[in-house]
């Protein structure tokens, strides 16, 4: 395994390319994308997005993970693009410059949270992504979602005396606003209508491209297994979508135990991606 | 900017090292040294915007991960004080380099400046060494974050793992050792927070002659305290009093 620092696209974003040895090397694997969560740095919570790269690095698979604009180490961009069409066109960015240096014309992209918004969004605006992960992506209430998260605390008197609490207190909106020098980048995370959730991974599916899931129980938005697929039930019936829940995992899977699992998950679904593609190529 | 690895082939270092803008002013060099586990990360930010200052002022600025953190190599599960120790000869060689100085100053944060003060007190090439918020008793330290008793085995904090041999040498870090008062060099700490085992940590080097300085600098935010979704925190106050230190020109 190989690392280089590189800065790459306009914007001269910082970023980490992984590499297997040349023992190793699978030249025909797409690569593997990795994008920043949030204003995580590239290394990722918990260190977790390194593990990644590394471990495909043993699988043959050559792996990018870098820095959005304003995100860990890259600059601040100069131009005013809104932050989700910036996180699309950069990681467009860092798919042309893996292109010129590996030759590879096909990618997965994935990541935590915004990191898998990111990658959803990218892989419907670039064809040449043929897989998509995401670790606790855009998700819906479903009636079982309801009568979990909800069922409970409607028997509750304390539930109901808390919520009108809640509902009491004077949100504080007089934030400090930081000078210029310290400005920290924002990413406030807006779920788009299920609809248009629903007709991408459509879109995604009949594309071909292979789509891995991990919802962990730190996302207040998801509450079982196949909540997923009971509000998209295209993704239960097709054999390119995975999905792993874990109730008692963290959102930034701090676990150990659980960094391990999303680790084994993303190699044998990355080994999947590469030899669904391999037998496509030979086809 | 300039990201990329140094240090032994067997485990290179990633840094980033940047050029002080040139004002006619005074010209150095500084070393950033990361707090560890989730530490590193909520700092992040704030060291970001920390190097932009001080190359605002003049001051050549390398930031660099330890061994076995961040994008360094190897993994967690091996971290050890003294290989971050030894990182610390590799990565002020790597700063006198780029910035073509004779000597460095360096600055670290929680654990950072604690390993900083261990790895620098005995050189001549450190012109200034300065302490924010460090971690002055590793044994306190580790009662905050693994408690007591001791766990066995390896446990994970806030999902950085902590094995019995980093707690080990974790358990000697402390400070206000005699042989640890740095001397022959301009020295200072500064903290957020005025609480006991900083002016623990100062009382002990005053009574062994200390003559740098300690300062109160009231900010906002605790490092120890992991925010799940990883918001960084950036304590402008203690960033611009640090930038104000590490300007004075000092004979080179």
């Amino acid at each position: 395994m190989r690392e280089r620092a590189i800065t790459f696209g306009p914007a001269n974003l910082v970023g980490i390319i992984t590499q297997p040895d040349p023992g190793v090397a699978r030249p025909d694997t797409p690569v593997m994308i990795i994008l920043n969560s949030g204003i995580l740095h590239r290394a990722g919570a918990s260190r977790t997005y390194v593990q990644i790269a590394r471990a495909l690095a043993d699988d043959g698979i050559t792996t990018l993970r870098f820095d959005f604009s304003g995100v860990g180490d890259s600059e601040v961009r100069k131009d005013s693009i809104p932050i989700e069409e910036r996180f699309i066109q950069e990681t467009v960015e860092a798919m042309d410059y893996m292109q010129t240096v590996t030759g590879q014309r096909r990618f997965m992209v994935g990541g935590l949270c915004s990191g898998g918004d990111g990658a959803f969004w990218a892989g419907l605006r670039d064809e040449r992504v043929v897989g998509v992960w995401q670790i606790d992506a855009f998700c819906y209430p479903t009636l079982g979602y309801r009568l979990r998260r909800y069922g409970p605390k409607l028997l509750d008197p304390r539930a109901w005396l808390h919520s009108i609490k809640v509902r009491l207190v004077k949100s504080d909106s007089n934030e400090e606003k930081d000078e210029e020098s310290f400005v920290k980048p924002e990413y406030r995370r807006v779920f788009p209508p299920r609809e248009e959730v629903g007709a991408g991974l459509g879109q995604l599916l009949d594309r071909g491209v292979d789509l891995y899931f991990l919802f962990t129980g730190g996302l207040e938005e998801y509450a079982y297994e196949t909540q997923h697929e009971e509000t998209f039930p295209r993704l239960r019936l097709d054999d390119r979508a995975e999905l792993r829940y874990i109730g008692d995992c963290d959102h930034t899977v701090t676990n150990r135990q659980h960094q391990r699992i999303l680790v084994d998950d993303l190699r044998a679904w990355s080994g999947r991606v590469a030899g669904a593609e391999a037998a496509e190529l030979s086809a | 900017m300039n990201p990329f690895f140094f240090g032994p082939s067997e485990r290179p270092l990633f840094g980033v090292y940047t050029h002080g803008k040139s004002g006619g002013g005074p010209e150095g060099a500084v070393l950033l040294c990361y707090p560890t586990g989730s530490e590193y990360m909520r700092a992040h930010r704030a060291f970001r915007q920390l190097n932009t200052l001080l190359n605002r002022v003049g001051l050549s600025v390398l930031r660099f991960d330890y061994s076995h953190t961040g994008d360094s190599a190897g993994h967690s599960e091996d971290a050890s004080v003294a290989t971050w120790l030894d990182d610390f000869d590799w990565a002020i060689e790597e700063l006198k380099d780029n910035a073509r100085v004779e000597s460095v100053s360096v600055a670290g944060l929680r654990m950072g400046a604690t390993l900083a003060t261990r790895a620098c007190v005995d050189r001549s090439d450190v012109e200034h060494l300065l302490l924010w918020d460090p971690i002055v008793s590793g044994g306190a330290y580790l009662d905050e974050v693994v408690g007591r008793p001791r766990p066995d085995g390896v446990v994970g904090v806030e999902g950085f793992p902590m094995t019995p041999s980093l707690r080990e040498e974790i358990e000697h870090l402390d400070l206000t050792a005699a042989e640890l008062t740095p001397k022959g060099m301009m020295s200072s700490i500064l903290v957020a927070e005025d609480r006991p085992d900083y002016r623990q940590l100062a009382d002990a080097w005053l009574g062994n002659g200390w003559e740098g300085s300690f300062r109160v600098v009231p900010s906002e935010g605790n490092w120890a305290q992991a925010d799940p979704f990883g918001d960084a925190l950036i304590p402008q106050q203690i960033i611009q009093s640090i930038v104000d230190e590490l300007r004075v020109p000092t004979a080179r």
